[in-house]
């Protein structure tokens, strides 16, 4: 803890666990659009309830998985005996980098991994701490950059095939009152998005924090969590949940695609599968990327369904630069708070002043439950109501011509 | 190196998952909408229709307490 000498050392850890609350609240907002996009969009739930319902299942899924990982990178930084320490100050400007991230994607609308983000983060802050040495490129390779090419493309084509299922199943002289038979089972499906959120990502701040206090010999090593730190961690993801990010909401819900309740059913069950066996089966996916290559899955599979693409390719290039983005803006922290506690409350107020200028900035025009659907807040309508509309922002990406992109034959060579 | 087979058994758990739900669900609903259909018209009772209809909602039912008990790291 060379670099973490010159600041007190609890000072340095109370820093570390506000900002990594901090991080777990700006995680949970962010990928609330992860369950509770589609519901909304189709008015399977009122977007006030949704957001609700999410916020208590990562609260409750926070309390049911509190087995921290031994290693706070997963193996992507060579960290621990023998190797790279992973001091206090590296994963404040870390937790810094992938704050702003976070904050920026959420200012311009778009869903971003925040797991990817706080890997880049510490990423960033390590190799200035420690050389490129301390990364391991192979880990970061299989287990970060293939994969998120790999998460959007399975979980669009899962999609595409099951729209295509329910659709035809669904076809004939009551099609139209039957498929909106779907807002209901979507209501069943968001809400197991939700829990497996919960249970996930509340989990990688108790870990960073928990691994702190270990490191700041504040705990014994080879413990769990303190109760208290589980308890924060949840209400952070939870009040994060239920704010809602109304920005990520709408591009993911009508931005990318006017859905119907048929296809947001089909969406969510791919999302939950995909999910669900990807954590169960040893090949971790981002569930960010994993929800929104379900939707442009299921926009391509309605006949004369059809997907934004210039909001569709933001949305990937977001993805792309996720990483390296925390990744230069942790570097950068981590440059300046190497010149001691100068440098460390010099980082605390540049960071304060850009994420209360995002918020002021979010604030000129701002997204909430009432517009989330794509209605301007001056207009008073019931956001319920409206399933299609899309918001003027969205709209102006050049929306596709009626016919699909793709002929059908064409797109079942995809699968 | 990544692992191809974790990934290929993931791509195929999830599209069989995927599409028994959806199959079911769509099953049931369609059922469930000609069945009150036929009742309202008096074509049938459309009872028998009900009932399967509620038997393939019960189904998706017991997918979903899988999908929780996959979920709870608690009950494996």
């Amino acid at each position: 803890m060379k670099d973490s000498c010159a600041v007190d050392i609890s000072l340095m850890v109370a820093l570390v666990v506000v900002l990594a609350l901090f991080f777990d609240f700006t995680n949970g907002f962010h990928d609330t659009a992860n369950a509770m996009a589609t519901p909304i969009a189709t008015g399977a739930l009122k977007p006030r309830v949704a957001v609700t319902i999410a916020a208590i299942l990562n609260l409750v899924g926070a309390f049911l998985s509190t087995e921290v990982a031994r290693t706070i990178s997963g193996g992507l930084i060579r960290e621990g005996d023998g190797s790279i320490q992973i001091t206090p100050t590296m994963i404040f400007a870390g937790l810094i980098g992938a704050i702003m991230w976070n904050l920026a994607t959420w200012l311009l609308g778009l869903p971003s991994s925040s797991s990817h983000a706080l890997f880049g983060g510490l990423i960033g802050a390590v190799v200035v701490g420690a050389g490129f040495g301390a990364i391991d490129p192979g880990i970061l390779l299989s287990k970060i950059v293939l994969p998120a090419f790999l998460a959007p493309f399975i979980a669009a084509t899962i999609a595409f095939i099951v729209t295509k299922i329910a659709y035809r199943i669904t076809a004939g002289p009551h099609a139209h009152l039957t498929r909106q038979r779907f807002r209901m089972a979507q209501v069943f499906t968001s809400s197991l998005v939700s829990l497996a959120h919960g249970t996930n990502d509340a989990q990688k701040t108790m870990g960073v924090i928990t691994l702190t206090l270990i490191a700041a010999g504040f705990q014994a090593t080879g413990t769990g969590p303190e109760f208290w730190v589980i308890a924060a961690c949840a209400l952070a993801i939870a009040l994060g949940t239920y704010v809602g990010g109304w920005r990520i909401i709408r591009t993911v819900g009508t931005g990318i695609t006017d859905i119907s309740p048929a296809q947001g059913f089909a969406a969510e069950a791919s999302t939950t599968a995909t999910i669900l066996a990807s954590s169960h089966l040893g090949f971790a996916l981002s569930t960010t990327q994993v929800a929104s290559g379900s939707i442009i899955g299921a926009g391509l599979g309605r006949r004369r369904g059809s997907v934004r693409w210039r909001v569709a390719s933001r949305i990937t290039m977001a993805w792309l630069i996720t990483l390296p983005a925390a990744a230069v803006m942790a570097a950068l922290a981590e440059l300046v708070a190497r010149l001691g506690p100068i440098g460390i409350l010099a980082d605390a107020i540049v960071g304060a002043t850009v994420i209360i200028l995002m918020f002021l900035r979010g604030r000129k025009n701002p997204v909430n439950h009432k517009n989330v659907t794509g209605e301007m807040p001056t207009v008073g309508h019931s956001p319920t109501m409206v399933m299609t509309k899309v918001p003027p922002s969205i709209a102006s990406a050049k929306p596709p011509k009626p016919p699909p992109l793709v002929s059908e034959s064409q797109n079942q060579d995809l699968t | 190196m990544i692992e191809w087979e974790s990934f290929l058994l993931v791509a195929v758990v999830s599209l069989v998952a995927a599409s028994a739900v959806v199959t079911i669900a769509s099953l049931g609903m369609k059922l469930y909408e000609s069945a009150l259909h036929a009742r309202e018209t008096q074509a049938s009772s459309g009872r028998w229709g009900l009932l399967v209809a509620r038997i393939l909602f019960g189904l998706c039912g017991l997918l979903v307490l899988f999908g929780v008990y996959l979920i709870v790291p608690v009950f494996h």
